[in-house]
């Protein structure tokens, strides 16, 4: 083999050795860049520290691939040594004659070699060696990259915040909803603190501008409604309906159900009341006998006067036992007065005289209890039209004992309607109640009772005309529609099961 | 001892080299420029090739074979072609003659075609069967009269002329006899330096002044030499390439070939260009054949052996423009 040929072989071999070099570091520095980078932004599930053995391997695997199989023949080397240096194929002749021998094979061998001594080594150079350096520092960059990118695996995200803006639909509607409170039969004082906690509301919605805070603001509000709402509609006014109905056997049980925070004005001429009756239906009784039998009489005695327990407040005979007690322990002499006055032997003039009067306050205690669905029905539907308007959920509020029960159209105190499963009868929209065509609720406007069928076509027709107008955009008045025929359908449904 | 056949191999080059020079100094001295051409032709004479030199009149090609005849020491005839030159006027024929008996009896009298070196002027204004009388000798050195065969004497060369003005009354040679050509020769205008060149030495003498510096032999001891220049294998195919390349109906024809070209070379174009090649290198003081050389030689070998199309025509392409696109295509290595 040719010396001078040798020499350039051997530097094809450095250069070989620093081409596999740079490779190989390009691809090791590349790939730890990429794997350090996607472990930080938890693409995939490994430690960062894997990038490490990532790039390690694969620089020496690309590296070392390069190396063995990149190296090139001799007749490769020997046609880039011609084609580089103007040889004019001398080189390649040479290799490709070695061993040979031949009349001018000789001679041409020798030329060759005196080309090629008279070019010098280092003028073999590294092809691309610019290039392969950018490409390695471009490389180099990525792993730089991947230590700056911060570590994102346990980034939380933020929420997205949604935008909010108050549309002309929601703010008619809620205004339309002030009106109809206004205009409503809830007793005054809590009528006009719904109202004006829609008016507050509404200014506050203006000037919200994300979903976040339209929901607080609302949140905010159907608290304070409910609170309204419950207060409303709590026992206070039944109390004062019976210390009102002039009774003395109900006032008895007014006080005893709210003894502690009521005040008795009239408490002198009651005691002269109870006087008067006790001269007529005092019996000759023992006290101990009395006290048994008087338990027990005054509950057939209250259960003769249909007055339901719920009505009053008390849950169970426990309780009004518990009452009974109460009284007995605190006044006897009233105690002994009821006592007296109910005869377990029947004595009909006492249970006529009760219930001539029990019958002659029912329409108070009638008018209390209604007042107080009232009042409920009206905050109810406040709160779900604000719900259905901003499409929040209807909040989950207490509501008193008495309003859960169903009123009969014809005015009596019916058992507890829900037993017999008849759902919520108050005119309100309470989670999870379905009407039929026929069911009884209590029209919110007007207070009165009314078919639920007839409510929804009154509010159909009330849509129909609304809609007309062009204060709602076609798609609106489209949901709107299909909102309704969903409530007809619901009504199909229920008269179906 | 191998030291020894180097040295004696060193001094055969050294006098191929020496040949060389002193045939175009003496050249030089009757022809005026065209260094190109004689380049071309005393490649293909070491080649062992025969050449067709084209050019308008006037422009020396006759004076160039005629004084190539006198510097190469070699017996040399000069046929002008017409259209009435029957092929016996070129190879001879037999005649009827009595011999020192008085007896009839028959001899072959040898025609002009029976030289070292054959200048065929205008060899296509012959007829085609005039022509034909041409194939055997061009390429088997040799002639057949009757039933015998008449064997010329080496080297011999053929070197023919054609006017390309000229169209009325010629014959184009047939493709088999242009194949017989190793190279086609453009003998191109003089420059007007090369004119002046031309008139002052006219002015002087009309006659050929070029003597006789080498021999037969040494024009075959040349072309023996020459045929011992090495040439590596990516060269070789990088000739054949070509050549073949020029087929376009060839999965190996190249682009231009296909677009611009009826058909391509001969085999003979591929040897031709090869032992021309090993001859150049040789005369350009190298012991190898380069890709320069077949670049170089692809020309004069190859524009009389393929045909262009009407396409080529169109684009106002020449058959050296397709041949270049045809030597750019082809990859070397």
């Amino acid at each position: 083999m040719s010396g001078n040929f040798l020499k350039f072989k051997r530097r094809l071999c450095v250069i070989r050795t620093i081409r596999a070099g740079i490779v190989g570091s390009s691809v090791g520095l590349l790939a730890a860049g990429v794997w350090l980078i996607l472990t930080k932004l938890a693409v995939i599930d490994f430690e960062p520290i894997s990038s490490l053995f990532i790039g390690l391997g694969l620089a020496l695997v690309a590296g070392g691939v390069l190396f063995l199989f990149g190296g090139r023949s001799d007749k490769s080397l020997a046609e880039e040594l011609d084609g580089e240096f103007g040889l004019k194929a001398r080189v390649q002749t040479m290799i490709a004659y070695q061993g040979e021998e031949g009349e001018l094979v000789a001679l041409q061998r020798e030329d060759a070699e005196e080309k090629l001594s008279a070019v010098s080594v280092k003028s073999y150079k590294f092809k691309g060696l610019p290039i392969y350096i950018t490409v390695l520092a471009a490389c180099a960059a990525v792993l730089v990259a991947g230590f700056i990118v911060p570590d994102m695996r346990d980034f939380v995200p933020p929420e997205e915040i949604e935008v909010f803006e108050l549309s002309d639909m929601q703010r008619a509607g809620l205004n339309e909803l002030i009106r109809y409170v206004e205009s409503s039969k809830m007793e005054e004082e809590f009528r006009t603190s719904i109202a004006d906690e829609l008016r507050d509301l509404l200014s506050r919605l203006e000037n919200i501008n994300t979903v976040p805070d339209m929901r607080a603001a609302l949140a905010k509000s159907m608290a304070v409604i409910c609170d309204i709402t419950y207060t409303s509609s709590t026992a206070t006014e039944t109390l004062d309906a019976l210390w009102d109905s002039n009774n003395v056997y109900l006032k008895h049980l007014a006080v005893t159900l709210d003894a502690s925070s009521w005040s008795v004005p009239d408490w002198g001429d009651f005691a002269e009341r109870l006087t008067e009756y006790s001269m007529v239906l005092m019996g000759d009784t023992s006290e101990d006998e009395n006290a048994l039998v008087g338990k027990a009489s005054l509950k057939r005695a209250l259960d003769s006067m249909k007055i339901s327990l719920d009505i009053l407040q008390l849950d169970t005979e426990d309780e009004l036992c518990a009452a009974i007690d109460k009284l007995f322990n605190g006044n006897p002499g009233g105690l002994s007065l009821i006592l007296a006055t109910i005869d377990y032997h029947d004595d009909t003039t006492a249970r006529e005289a009760l219930n001539q009067s029990l019958t002659l306050n029912s329409q108070s205690l009638y008018d209390a209890v209604s007042l107080n669905r009232i009042n409920a029905a009206t905050g109810e539907y406040t709160m779900t039209r604000l719900a259905s308007l901003f499409l929040v959920p209807v909040p989950e509020f207490e509501r008193p004992e008495f309003v859960r029960t169903g009123e009969r159209p014809d005015g009596g105190y019916g058992s507890n309607d829900k037993e017999e499963g008849g759902g919520n009868h108050n005119g309100g929209v309470g989670t999870g109640a379905t009407y039929g065509s026929d069911d009884i609720v209590l029209d919110p406007i007007t207070g009165k009772p009314i078919k639920y069928a007839e409510l929804l076509d009154k509010y159909n027709a009330i849509m129909n005309e609304r809609l007309d107008g062009d204060s709602y955009t076609e798609e609106q008045k489209e949901a709107i529609r299909k909102y309704f025929d969903l409530l007809y359908k619901g009504v199909e449904k229920k008269e179906g099961n | 001892m191998s030291q020894m056949i180097t040295e004696i191999n060193t001094e055969k080059v050294k006098m191929f080299s020496e040949k060389i020079a002193k045939i175009k100094t003496e050249l030089a001295k009757d022809v005026v420029g065209q260094a190109a051409i004689i380049d071309g032709v005393i490649t293909a004479i070491v080649a062992g090739g025969n050449v067709l030199l084209e050019g308008v009149p006037g422009v020396g090609k006759t004076r160039l074979v005629r004084s190539l005849g006198r510097v190469l020491s070699l017996p040399f005839s000069r046929i002008q072609f017409t259209p009435d030159l029957m092929p016996s006027d070129v190879t001879g024929a037999n005649i009827v003659e009595k011999d020192e008996n008085g007896r009839l009896q028959t001899k072959f009298r040898r025609g002009p075609i029976f030289a070292n070196l054959v200048l065929a002027d205008e060899i296509n204004r012959a007829t085609p069967k005039t022509q034909s009388a041409m194939l055997e000798v061009m390429q088997e050195h040799k002639v057949t009269v009757g039933n015998d065969t008449y064997k010329l004497d080496e080297p011999f060369f053929v070197l023919a002329t054609e006017n390309p003005i000229e169209q009325d009354g010629t014959y184009p040679l047939p493709e088999a006899q242009m194949d017989r050509f190793m190279f086609k020769l453009i003998v191109d205008y003089p420059t007007n330096d090369e004119l002046v060149g031309i008139v002052k030495m006219t002015q002087k003498t009309m006659e050929e002044t070029a003597e006789a510096v080498v021999t037969g032999e040494d024009i075959l001891e040349m072309r023996a030499l020459a045929s011992q220049v090495p040439i590596c294998d990516e060269v070789l195919y990088y000739a054949v390439n070509i050549v073949s390349g020029t087929h376009p109906a060839s999965e190996t024809s190249t682009p231009s070939a296909k677009k611009y070209l009826k058909y391509g070379a001969s085999p003979r174009a591929a040897q031709g260009l090869v032992t021309c090649a090993k001859v150049r290198a040789l005369m350009d003081g190298r012991y190898n054949v380069s890709y320069e050389d077949i670049e170089a030689l692809a020309y004069p070998i190859l524009r009389h052996r393929i045909k262009i199309n009407y396409t080529a025509i169109n684009d106002k392409l020449t058959v050296d423009h397709v041949i270049g696109l045809i030597v750019k295509e082809t990859k070397k290595g």
